[in-house]
């Protein structure tokens, strides 16, 4: 089911959470919505799933203009941040609850829980149908979550942070699981998280939003590489922000109107009387830390009065360096105030 | 904790305790024991009494409560859960009334409203539902004591299971709504079970509260049929200064809100 918001303002008081939304979201893709905190990401789910009525602007299913009905009516299902699974019902219960509402015959809602259940991959848990939610972990509460909003077949499935209860190592495993039942299942999805490493593995399409307003939105390793606003260059990845410009040489140099962006994995550190490689834009600088952060070190290193963060395979030791970054991976947003690409410096 | 600290919170405890113990268990033990005695000795009499006078004031008493609760939580739960649902400060408000207004004053309000010729009457023979010069038996009976009852404490259970049904987190509610749970399907599937301890403490103490109604019971009363218990136990020690059978239709009193009690650490510790 093809979802299509056409200006979307919301406000809470006088807080816009929407200003201005309108975006399409491809049938049958996952489609992750990222932002910080207070973006309107769950503003805008909430709005899909029908629990909000916006201000101003107009939701389409499927080409209908479902802006004015209720959330059953929709024939979509949302997955809450704490799950909200009921506490007093048991596993085979919470499914089985948007089942019997529609008033299937007993033996379609039992054999549908257990298709649900078994899509989830918690049919291999024994007794799993008659345990309440309390007596499950956090990783099978969230499946139990996915296995209710799923069993009413919905048409569009909405994902409001799924992940972020659970802890690093659970949180990878379901995110793995999430997209492989997307993908089995077909379902168009949307999936709200503020975590962009979660998005950027898991979308289809990526939506970045700030201020109640989508920003940028691509395949993610487009967004990713081509980061049309400084907002989403910063947002997306480990990122530095010198007001600088390049010079003729490549040299960085400050510049009061220069904005130069680029990643720490972009980094290489050269030893401080070493010559910079053709093609790079460079700058002496003073490695001042050096952490280890399993895969990488990230050192730090201070370059023009600013703090900036460069990954490397082995650690680097504290002292004069030359800090030196392809051309072609620095974003140069200087004179611009959010609009437009970044503009490559090579 | 030190030592030190132990012996300061138990000290800081006594005179909660002491007020206890000589406001509540002391008469308490004195009435079972006085309820077992009748002219210096041990005896079963003044149960024999009570059997045989009061039997029917018992079931009364539980009838009547038990009626009450019924109708008090059978319109206090869709109206606490239709406020939790969608805000109506004003009927919030209304609903709070009957809290501030005495026990007397109210049974003397339902004693006026629905008394035979009454304002109530007054009503629907002027609806013409009645005819005129029609008397209305509602105030008399035992269905008067529960209309006033209700409306006493109506306020009460109200506030009480708002509050409780406030701390559902919406995202409970919206979860059912998203499967089609109609208002209704909502307050009893969710808000109610997850709100069941609170549900349990309100009804227990609404029940008591009615098995002890006095003041609203003697406004009401007619002076002759079954009575509420509390007016047995009044005329028995304040008319009659029979102690020793008042003590037993106390330790009866005791027993049916003991109950009542018992049944909600049961479904609380469960």
């Amino acid at each position: 089911m093809e979802v299509r918001v056409e200006g979307l303002v919301k406000r809470f008081g006088r807080v816009p959470a929407l200003a201005g939304v309108s975006h399409t979201f491809p049938a049958g893709a996952l489609t992750a919505v990222v932002g910080p905190s207070g973006c309107g990401k769950t503003t805008l789910l909430r709005v899909l799933a029908g629990f909000v009525r916006p201000d101003e602007g107009r939701v389409w299913m499927d080409g209908r203009d479902v802006t004015d009905l209720p959330p059953q009516a929709r024939s979509c299902a949302l997955v809450f941040q704490n799950y909200a699974l009921w506490p007093h019902m048991t596993v085979f219960e919470n499914v089985a609850f948007g089942l019997r509402l529609r008033r299937l015959p007993t033996r379609e809602v039992e054999q549908r829980v257990r298709e649900a259940l078994a899509l989830v991959e918690l049919d291999r848990v024994p007794g799993i149908e008659g345990r309440r939610p309390r007596e499950l972990s956090g990783g099978q509460q969230q499946r139990v979550a996915l296995a209710r909003a799923i069993a009413v077949r919905p048409r569009l499935l909405l994902l409001d942070e799924p992940l972020s209860n659970l802890d690093a190592k659970v949180r990878h495993r379901v995110r793995v699981e999430i997209r492989a039942l997307q993908r089995r299942t077909g379902i168009t999805t949307v999936y709200v998280t503020h975590d962009q490493e979660e998005a950027l593995s898991i979308a289809d399409v990526l939506v970045v939003m700030e201020g109640g307003r989508v920003v940028q939105w691509g395949r993610p390793e487009e967004v990713y590489a081509r980061p049309k606003d400084p907002f989403v260059a910063e947002f997306l990845g480990s990122t530095n922000v010198l007001e600088a410009s390049v010079g003729r040489d490549g040299a960085i140099q400050p510049s009061r109107d220069g904005r130069l962006l680029f990643r720490a994995e972009d980094v290489v550190l050269l030893p401080a009387d070493a010559t910079p490689p053709a093609g790079s834009v460079w700058a002496k600088g003073k490695v001042v830390d050096c952490l280890f952060l399993g895969a990488v070190y990230r050192a730090y290193v201070r370059v023009l009065d600013v703090v900036v963060m460069a990954d490397a395979r082995s650690p680097a030791s504290p002292g004069p360096v030359v800090l030196a970054v392809p051309a072609d991976r620095v974003m140069d947003f200087s004179h611009q105030n959010g609009e437009g690409a970044a503009k490559e410096t090579a | 904790m030190s030592r030190w600290e132990r012996w300061a919170w138990g000290l800081a405890t006594v005179p909660a305790v002491g007020v206890l113990v000589a406001a509540f268990g002391l008469p308490l033990l004195q009435s079972v024991g006085a309820s077992f005695v009748r002219e210096g000795r041990f005896t079963w009499e003044n149960y024999a009494i009570v059997y045989r006078l009061y039997r029917q004031d018992v079931l009364y008493t539980l009838g009547v409560a038990a009626g009450g609760v019924a109708l008090t939580f059978g319109c206090g739960i869709p109206l606490a859960g239709y406020l939790r649902l969608r805000a109506w400060p004003w009927v919030e408000f209304l609903l709070k009334v009957p809290l501030f207004v005495p026990f007397v004053v109210t049974g003397h309000a339902m004693r006026v409203f629905l008394q035979p010729s009454g304002t109530l009457a007054a009503m629907l023979t002027a609806a013409g539902i009645l005819p005129p010069g029609a008397r209305l038996g509602i105030g008399e009976g035992w269905l008067g004591l529960v209309l006033a009852l209700t409306w006493k404490h109506l306020a009460l259970v109200v506030l009480l299971l708002v509050g409780a049904f406030r701390g559902v987190d919406d995202s409970y509610l919206e979860a059912a709504q998203g499967f089609g749970a109609g208002t209704f399907r909502q307050i009893w599937a969710v808000l109610v079970p997850m709100s069941a301890t609170s549900v349990a403490l309100a009804l227990v103490l609404t029940l008591t509260s009615m098995l002890a109604s006095f003041s609203i019971p003697l406004l009401m009363s007619r002076g002759s049929g079954p009575q509420m218990l509390m007016i047995d136990l009044y005329y028995r020690f304040g008319q009659h200064g029979d102690f020793e059978v008042a003590s037993a239709l106390g330790v009866v009193s005791y027993v049916m809100a003991s109950g009542a009690v018992y049944a909600y650490l049961r479904s609380v510790t469960r």
